[in-house]
């Protein structure tokens, strides 16, 4: 007890009791931002999320609006076999030309070629349709496989068709915030059509701008089986 | 205890005051952030109301358009429905004279303000059949939507007095309602108070909270497609439908959502 005594004596008659608010302020300072950090950790997370939330929206309609457009010009330009426009065949490279050429030709109609054909202000099957977003229609050479059934035993599980991809831009009307310049607005997206005889897959990627790299992605898938 | 009294004068003033300073900056950064994501979470949620509102009045028309391509199917004879769904001469399909009519209960029918814009210098870019147009747009409520598909679509004006604020339906009136349904009790059939054009929960409507104004506006611009003969083109069109919904957020500064889709007929 003399021992304890003594050293607290120590204690009190050093300079260590001058100054203790201070650092004590200090400590308790020190703790509150750590939590804090931690809270502004968090609230910046959320921030982000309500950003991505605001994007993602934008990108679903972009791919939203652009499936309804395939499956529109799909469904409205229909060859004589009951086919869609969309290629289900790598075989015939004028199959979009033969395809209209068959519509316009019925009683009453009027010619429609390639460059009349447009969705939400975007043409599908010329150049120049999307020009902040290319490329234009195209076709793939390799032709596209649907499977039957998986796994694949024979041949006969296998239908051979075709991979069309365009992209859209659509039109949303001039700005509101830059009425002076007379800018318009876009909203874009890519559009990859699997598509045999008995299959039909629509795949449309919107995005929430039209390029940058800061641009959100959301797809929408649209699959038909045809019996 | 000498000792002890002599050696506490290091709790000085100056040092009390540092200690403050330093505590009332640690406390007042955390405090301002905290304010702030409060106002901030506020402001979501109304942006999130404004969203869905906006998003609902896109799914109300092309709501529209489906029953009245429904109804169209199941009354297509000039018999049924006083001919309403009979084709005329340039259509081909029940597709086409719902969409039709569907684009006729847009417009400025039976003294009603119509929802399509004004035609453009160039002419193109609203309906061809009324030049006048409306920039304001129209708002509707979902109870006026959910009347007969043979009834034109009750709305006002967006930006009209009327729209701005809470319209309670009167009793007379109130007969939509009873198609709404209420779990466990079937469809409600009595002539309960409802709202238009604002959004707003029933109590809120009875004056209890100071009540939240959103403001909701359609506009409708038609856009040709193909087959550029205005004959055909208003079968052949895409319609591009803006809903914007306008309210102030809790600095009282005014924000808008607003949403674009396309709508289209069916093939």
């Amino acid at each position: 007890m003399k021992i304890i005594f003594k050293k607290h004596q120590q204690i009190l008659e050093s300079n260590y009791t001058r100054g203790f608010v201070l650092p004590f302020t200090m400590l308790i300072s020190v703790l509150v931002l750590f939590i804090t950090t931690g809270a502004l950790a968090l609230l910046s997370k959320q921030q982000y999320f309500s950003t991505l939330y605001k994007k993602t929206q934008a990108a679903y309609y972009a791919a939203d609006d652009a499936i309804s457009c395939a499956t529109l010009i799909d469904d409205t330009y229909v060859a004589a076999d009951g086919l869609g426009i969309f290629p289900s065949s790598v075989g015939t490279p004028t199959y979009v030309d033969d395809v209209l050429s068959y519509v316009s030709s019925k009683p009453g109609a009027l010619l429609i070629t390639k460059a009349d054909i447009k969705c939400g202000q975007s043409l599908i099957f010329v150049a120049g349709g999307s020009p902040l977003f290319d490329p234009e229609f195209t076709r793939a050479s390799v032709p596209y496989e649907y499977h039957f059934i998986n796994p694949v035993t024979s041949l006969a599980d296998v239908e051979l068709g075709q991979t069309s991809t365009y992209n859209m831009q659509m039109d949303l009307g001039l700005d509101p915030s830059d009425l002076t310049n007379i800018r318009h607005l876009y909203r874009c997206a890519k559009v990859t059509v699997n598509k045999t005889t008995s299959f039909r897959q629509i795949i449309a990627q919107g995005y929430s701008t039209c390029g940058g790299s800061k641009s959100v992605e959301r797809a929408v898938v649209n699959t038909v089986i045809i019996q | 205890m000498k000792i002890f009294y002599k050696k506490i004068k290091g709790f000085t003033l100056i040092e009390t005051l540092a200690s403050i300073a330093v505590l009332s900056l640690v406390i007042i950064g955390p405090l301002s952030v905290t304010i702030s994501s409060s106002a901030y979470a506020r402001n979501t949620k109304d942006t999130i109301v404004a969203t869905y509102l906006a998003e609902e009045a896109v799914e109300l028309l092309q709501n529209q358009y489906d029953s009245m391509y429904v109804y169209c199917r199941k009354n297509a004879s000039s018999t049924e429905v006083g001919g309403l769904c009979v084709p005329n001469l340039l259509e081909t399909s029940t597709s086409q004279t719902a969409w039709r009519l569907f684009k006729d209960r847009l417009s400025g029918l039976s003294g009603q303000p119509t929802c399509y814009l004004p035609k453009n210098s160039n002419g193109t870019g609203s309906y061809p059949n009324n030049a006048m147009g409306n920039s304001d747009g129209c708002s509707f409520d979902y109870l006026h939507m959910q009347a007969s598909s043979t009834e034109v679509l009750e709305r006002t004006v967006s930006s009209s007095v009327a729209c701005k604020y809470l319209i309670p339906v009167a009793t007379s009136t109130a007969s939509t309602a009873s198609h709404i349904p209420v779990p466990g009790t079937g469809f409600v059939t009595s002539t309960s108070t409802s709202y238009v054009c604002a959004g707003l929960p029933l109590h809120i409507a009875s004056g209890l909270v100071e009540p939240k104004q959103y403001i909701r506006s359609i506009t409708v611009d038609q856009l040709s497609t193909f087959e550029f003969t205005p004959a055909n083109e208003q079968y052949n069109d895409d319609l591009r439908i803006s809903s914007s919904v306008q309210y102030k957020g809790v600095n009282g500064v005014s924000h808008t959502v607003k949403i674009i889709r396309f709508m289209h007929a069916r093939p």
